[in-house]
């Protein structure tokens, strides 16, 4: 394994980096480094390639794994293009994260003086070589800085990017980008130099929320951005372990935080272009996903019951009582309350109403309440209908979003 | 002179008088003191409110669940207002400790010592009681939230157990503070606390560790041990 510093002497200058975060991904990564080989050697057969492996210090070889992977990948090439693509791995610093390994990646495409870099998760079983040229080709080509993943996935799953982080984003930041939290990006040169010099990585960036910040930095520093379609996508199962509250205090309020970082740029009420989309979607088959409703409302009517304090808290009256008349009968959260809702939290969160981890934790029986509401109205459509209604609730948070400005600037 | 009083008559009526007229005088005194340490006091409880709402105390407050706090224990006014009240109080009482000192008389001496030995505890205890509070308020929240979100049917009631108890702990502390029998509420609250755990374990042990399964699954277990919507890929 490499420092940064002796990378920098062997391998400069370089034209795209294929930066791959990883802590104790030794079973998948060598696909994924291989793959990003292949992916330069097809897609940027004149430029020089990097393949970075940004590891936690995984004991179990993660990085032995990926270089030698990614070696005997570039054996197998024509000499002339073994030449022009190194291998590499780091140790990154700071608090364990993938915010943190992605610091180091950005941080050496600025001292490589990259013109790209494509950052890929190690646990990625789907990936193929074009995803490189996807993510990076219209960065390459000057047309774009950031360019966004845009995955084929079931109707069903992505439900928190689909009932919050989109819609947010969206009617907040502009843009349209459908999947702000993919994980896997384009990035240019440029753009990786303004991420590195952030003063964020000693913050919760550099452990969890880096993809939202990354996508919402993008657009709140007027950056061009795309999006680009892949297929599905492939991965480890999630950790079981993780539980639904902590990944909502993780993903919305990072969501939420970035609203404060950014807010002088959104309240002047200046959104962004809506983001060109490239390729074509592809017909994939999704496995089924099968989900007890039922309990998801039952779990949603025993929060409203008992949180009962909390939200009255954090919701004006009108928006509380319409909460307890949805979990009162039949009809579920409708796209307007729920706009609300999410409003009316983010503006706790900005009061400091209660502490911000009890107040993002707390809105995940109303999360699930959403959900379930999201999958009866669906249960039985496409899913590009599905999708339409998805489009539905984002036009009804840039509606709802004007109650945003005005209680924002009572706050200030 | 009258010849039938006596002469030692005279002589008390002329102390009774010259003391009289000196109590009258420490009360006189000691009532403008009084007066004055009532107006300071009026102008701490009425400056310290608006000081603390320009420095957007009441937020904090909110915030950090005092708020919360006051309203469960049914005082609905303002935090900014209940701090003007107690530094007002404060400040009559040591403003009229140091008016009675400067007064130098035996009897307000008494006071003076003993009050100014009190102050110290007396606001030791306050701020413990107010810390414990506000501990019991965060305690109780976070356990309410994530009890509901485990899905525990009892978790109102959990909830409120630790709250009791963080409050009960607060409590006890300040009483000893303020010296009011120490050994007592140090009894009480390890009794309390030991009785608590005591109930626990005799539920577990005693009661038969498949009773207490089924009746804990029963009555605060969730229905299922997956999470409602563990079948999604939320993210």
């Amino acid at each position: 394994m490499a420092d940064l510093s002796a990378l920098l002497g062997s391998t400069a200058p370089v034209d795209v980096i294929v930066g791959i975060p990883s802590f104790n991904n030794g079973a998948t990564i060598a696909h994924v480094a291989k793959t990003a080989v292949r992916g330069i050697a097809d897609y940027f057969p004149d430029r020089r390639g990097l393949i970075l492996n940004s590891d936690g210090g995984s004991p179990d070889q993660t990085p032995r794994a990926a270089v030698d992977a990614a070696l005997r990948a570039r054996d197998d090439l024509e000499a002339s293009a073994r030449d022009r693509i190194a291998v590499s791995s780091v140790r990154y610093r700071g608090p364990s994260g993938k915010g943190s390994a992605f610091r180091e990646i950005f941080e050496a495409a600025g001292k490589l003086g990259a013109s790209a870099v494509v950052v890929l998760d190690a646990d990625l079983r789907s990936v193929a070589p074009e995803w490189i040229g996807r993510l990076a080709g219209p960065i390459v080509s000057g047309e774009v800085d950031f360019v966004a993943p845009l995955y084929r996935r079931h109707k069903f799953d992505g439900t928190i990017t689909n009932a919050i982080v989109y819609p947010l984003t969206d009617a907040v930041f502009g843009g349209g980008i459908r999947q702000p939290i993919g994980g896997d990006f384009g990035v240019s040169g440029r753009l990786a130099g303004l991420y590195a010099s952030k003063d964020v990585w000693d913050t919760d960036v550099a452990r969890f929320g880096i993809d939202l910040w990354m996508t919402t930095t993008a657009l709140a520093e007027g950056f061009r951005v795309a999006q680009t379609h892949l297929g599905a996508k492939v991965h480890d199962p999630k950790d079981p372990g993780q539980h639904l509250a902590a990944m909502l205090v993780q993903v919305v309020g990072t969501a939420f935080a970035l609203l404060e970082t950014y807010a002088d740029v959104w309240t002047m009420r200046v959104l962004a272009d809506r983001a060109p989309t490239f390729g074509q979607a592809e017909p994939v088959t999704l496995d089924p996903v099968l989900v007890d409703v039922a309990r998801m409302e039952e779990q949603f009517r025993f929060g409203v019951q008992t949180l009962d304090r909390i939200y009255g808290l954090c919701l004006p009256s009108k928006v509380w009582a319409d909460l307890r008349a949805s979990a009162a009968g039949d009809a579920g959260i409708s796209d307007t309350l729920w706009a609300q809702i999410i409003i009316h939290f983010a503006i706790a969160f900005h009061r400091r109403s209660l502490a911000r981890d009890q107040l993002v934790s707390s809105l995940t029986p109303l999360y699930l309440g959403r959900t379930a509401t999201f999958i009866r109205r669906n249960a039985d459509r496409s899913d590009d209908e599905a999708e339409a209604d998805v489009q539905a609730l984002a036009r009804v948070f840039a509606d709802v979003v004007r109650e945003l400005h005005r209680l924002w600037k009572e706050e200030s | 002179m009258n010849p039938n009083r006596p002469a030692d008559f005279d002589g008390w009526l002329s102390a009774f008088s010259e003391r009289l007229a000196i109590i009258s005088v420490e009360l006189l005194l000691l009532m403008g003191i009084i007066v004055f340490a009532a107006a300071i006091a009026l102008m701490v409880r009425a400056i310290v409110p608006r000081l603390l709402s320009l420095l957007r105390f009441d937020r904090l407050a909110a915030r950090i669940g005092l708020t919360g706090a006051l309203h469960r224990s049914s005082l609905e006014a303002a935090p900014s207002q209940y701090v003007g009240r107690f530094l007002a109080w404060i400040t009559l009482f040591v403003v009229f400790i140091a008016g009675s000192a400067s007064l130098n008389l035996p009897w307000t001496q008494r006071i003076v010592d003993r009050g100014l030995l009190f102050v110290p505890a007396f606001v030791s205890a306050v701020v413990i009681a107010i810390a414990g509070a506000l501990l019991a308020e965060f305690v109780a929240r976070g356990i309410l939230i994530a009890a509901v979100n485990a899905g525990w049917r009892a978790a109102s009631l959990i909830s409120a157990i630790a709250r009791v108890l963080v409050l009960l702990l607060a409590a006890a502390m300040a009483l000893e503070q303020i010296g009011v029998a120490p050994v007592v509420v140090a009894a009480t609250f390890s009794i309390l606390l030991g009785g608590v755990v005591l109930a626990v374990a005799l539920a577990f042990g005693l009661g038969g560790r498949d009773l207490a399964r089924d009746y804990l699954k029963r009555k605060f277990g969730r229905t299922s041990d997956r999470e409602p919507g563990s079948e999604l890929d939320h993210v």
